[in-house]
């Protein structure tokens, strides 16, 4: 139905070929790459079967977010303790929720969250989850001297309860990317603030502790709620690809957001000259 | 809880060594697992079972003294035994031992000195006096007046500064590794010549040249980098027969340790298990001539720390007709292009035993900066000798390159 290719910025022949093959960029993830020690964007593009045109129509097209942006919630500082006490697991710290490595038993805290999960968020609706499954998944992700994702608990602070996951995936340790992605499992925390607090938490980390220069992320347009609050965190609207996934109404698209190590760090720094 | 088990807090009562006024150092434990996010060197998450598993494999060894040589030592608080951070303790032979600390990245900076100070304030007095090192080194980061005031109490110097070493909470730091000398053997040879730490501000009388593009006819088979009179290309594993050949016919002597026989067979089995991995550790050229497709050496990048982006670098040219002809600082070149323009490194760092001094001047052409000089690491023909430690920063190789193209076109 629909073909992507991922190409370099600042290709003028490629960029001719792909308007006469009828192809259009999707997206532009900046400074995803480096090559030849420049750091160059990744264009995104996407052809579609005419014959599937014919049938559904041209999807929409959406253009990206000019890099000049606000940033409604940027990060603070994280915590230090100076006492570790029950947070002895602790990666990072925030003011009501920390991230921990995933422990044996946060599988069956996952698997039963999914089945009282009331929202449908995602294009492939709700699924059910194997307790055990999360748990080799977590653990053998972590054997890597390197590894290539990074799985984070949200745990709040005040009770140790597991609220969320959160992870960093598709680690590019040459070119210094990856992808991010969040959920909060437990309803009645959403909306409250607690996902942005722990995406700053875990952006620090990916920026400052692993040293990446950009991240990205993909958000189905079934959750519109999910694109806003990376929005709000700082990421740049990139750009839309379409017909990724089946939905009730036929076919959906997922939005690609971006966010630079730089920009990250320069709303937070203003925002503690604010606070200061 | 077993009857055995200490109330917390007096975990280190009747501890006779490695205990100070608030903390005292241990052996790592598999419970420690627990606490891993305290003590792991790994910046990266893990499930406690993983850590233990890690544990298992680094402490369940057949000799009991492989464990002693490179040992992992939790440091606690005497108050109540929480961890606060661990020791890395490097031993070789009994003669030199090498400690480094990973300290609770979620405390104060200010608290993390102090426990560094107090922690050297163990180390020192145990591994010279009582175990009878020659002479210990201690790695930490610069600017730490509580530290360096512990270390000169001890008698202790800075033997190399690394700038840009590693990432830490976002920023670059350096990295500092002092010396302590034994004071027995210091009274028998006298002390180690100065450290001698290079000006940031020098002259590159060698700068690089940007590498070649070249049309697909014209690029040598395999080539990877290719500059004007040599490429680098990945080592074959059969080469190795040549080079241990012409290892035996080396009449230079330029490691302390002498000229060494190469078993052909293990040495092309190394660079192929190196080649093998996903995202090695140390990656290996071989320099090729470019007129005859002849192997002359070989150059490579060891200890490759993808979080810190920062490596060693190494180049041996294997005959002795090629050596001095600027082939190797060619060579070397292309290898900082793509280690710095491909691969992102931050910066890099090599070692030369001052038996070697052609090497060093090498390097100081090529634009490295001298980091300093580590006393007593080998024996050598006069007794014992030392090495020269040298840095460079990927700006710092990207400038002068760049002022050179510059005058070139002027």
């Amino acid at each position: 139905m629909t073909l992507g290719v991922s190409t370099l910025d600042n290709q003028p022949l490629v960029e001719r070929a792909v308007a006469d093959l009828g192809g259009r960029r999707t997206s532009r993830l900046r400074e995803k790459f480096l090559v030849d020690g420049k750091r160059r964007d990744e264009h995104a593009i996407q052809f579609f079967n005419p014959v599937w045109i014919e049938k559904l129509g041209s999807p929409a097209e959406c253009a990206e977010e000019p890099v000049e942006r606000e940033v409604r919630v940027p990060a603070s500082r994280h915590c230090s303790l100076a006492e570790r006490g029950q947070l002895a697991s602790a990666m990072a710290a925030g003011e009501r929720i920390y991230l921990r490595p995933f422990a044996s038993g946060d599988g069956r805290h996952v698997a039963e969250l999914s089945l009282r999960e009331t929202e449908v968020v995602f294009p492939e609706g709700r699924w059910v989850v194997n307790a055990d499954a999360v748990d080799r998944y977590n653990q053998m992700i972590t054997r890597a001297d390197l590894p290539d994702q990074v799985g984070l608990a949200i745990v709040l602070r005040e009770s140790d309860e597991l609220i969320g996951v959160m992870a960093v995936f598709s680690i590019d340790w040459v070119h210094r990317t990856a992808e991010t992605a969040s959920e909060i499992l437990r309803p009645e925390y959403r909306g409250g603030g607690y996902g942005t607090e722990a995406k700053h938490l875990l952006l620090e980390f990916a920026f400052d502790q692993l040293g990446l220069h950009m991240v990205y992320s993909s958000v189905s347009e079934s959750n519109p709620r999910s694109a806003a609050a990376l929005r709000k965190q700082g990421y740049r609207f990139a750009g839309y690809t379409a017909w990724t996934s089946f939905v009730a109404s036929g076919l959906c698209g997922n939005w690609a957001l971006d966010m630079l190590a730089s920009e990250w760090r320069d709303a937070r720094d203003r925002n503690q000259r604010g606070n200061a | 809880m077993t009857d055995d088990t200490p109330a917390p807090g007096a975990r280190s009562d009747g501890q006779a060594f490695l205990v100070g006024p608030n903390l005292y150092v241990r052996a790592v434990e598999l419970e420690d697992a627990a606490t891993a996010p305290i003590w792991r060197r790994q910046p990266f998450p893990a499930p406690a079972e993983v850590v233990e598993e890690k544990l298992k494999e680094r402490l369940e060894v057949d000799d009991g003294d492989e464990e002693m040589k490179n040992q992992l030592l939790i440091a606690c608080r005497r108050d109540n035994d929480q961890p606060v951070g661990s020791v890395e303790l490097e031993m070789d032979g009994w003669r030199f031992g090498d400690v480094s600390f990973r300290i609770d990245p979620l405390s104060t900076e200010a608290r993390q000195r102090e426990i560094v100070a107090e922690l050297i304030g163990m180390f020192v007095p145990w591994l010279l006096g009582e175990r009878n090192l020659m002479t210990l080194g201690v790695w930490d980061y610069p600017d730490r007046p509580e530290v360096e005031r512990q270390v000169a109490s001890l008698g202790g110097r800075i033997a190399s500064h690394f700038r840009e070493m590693v990432l830490v909470d976002g920023r670059r730091r350096d990295r500092v590794f002092y010396q302590f000398f034994n004071p027995v053997w210091l009274a028998k040879l006298g002390m180690p010549a100065e450290p001698r730490m290079g000006a940031v501000e020098r002259e590159v009388r060698s700068p690089a040249r940007a590498s070649r593009r070249v049309s697909s006819s014209d690029r040598p088979e395999g080539a990877m980098v290719i500059g004007e009179q040599v490429y680098l290309r990945a080592f074959k594993p059969d080469e190795g027969k040549l080079v241990a050949n012409w290892a035996m016919q080396d009449p230079e002597v330029y490691y302390p340790e002498g000229r060494l026989i190469f078993n052909p067979h293990t040495y092309g089995h190394v660079h192929k298990a190196t080649a093998e991995k996903e995202l090695p550790t140390a990656i290996r050229f071989a320099i090729v001539l470019r007129e005859t497709d002849e192997l002359i050496g070989a150059n490579g990048i060891t200890s490759i720390n993808w979080v810190h982006r920062c490596a060693e670098t190494e180049t041996e040219i294997y005959r002795a007709e090629h050596r001095g002809a600027g082939y190797g600082t060619e060579a070397k070149h292309l290898l900082l292009e793509y280690a710095f323009e491909r691969l992102g490194m931050h910066m890099i760092f090599s070692f030369v035993g001052e038996t070697n001094p052609r090497s060093a001047a090498a390097l100081r052409k090529q634009g490295y900066r001298d980091a300093g000089y580590i006393g007593w690491d080998s024996f050598a023909p006069g007794g014992l000798c030392g090495y020269w430690a040298f840095d460079l920063l990927a700006s710092e190789w990207r400038a002068a390159r760049d002022a050179a193209a510059d005058k070139a076109e002027g």
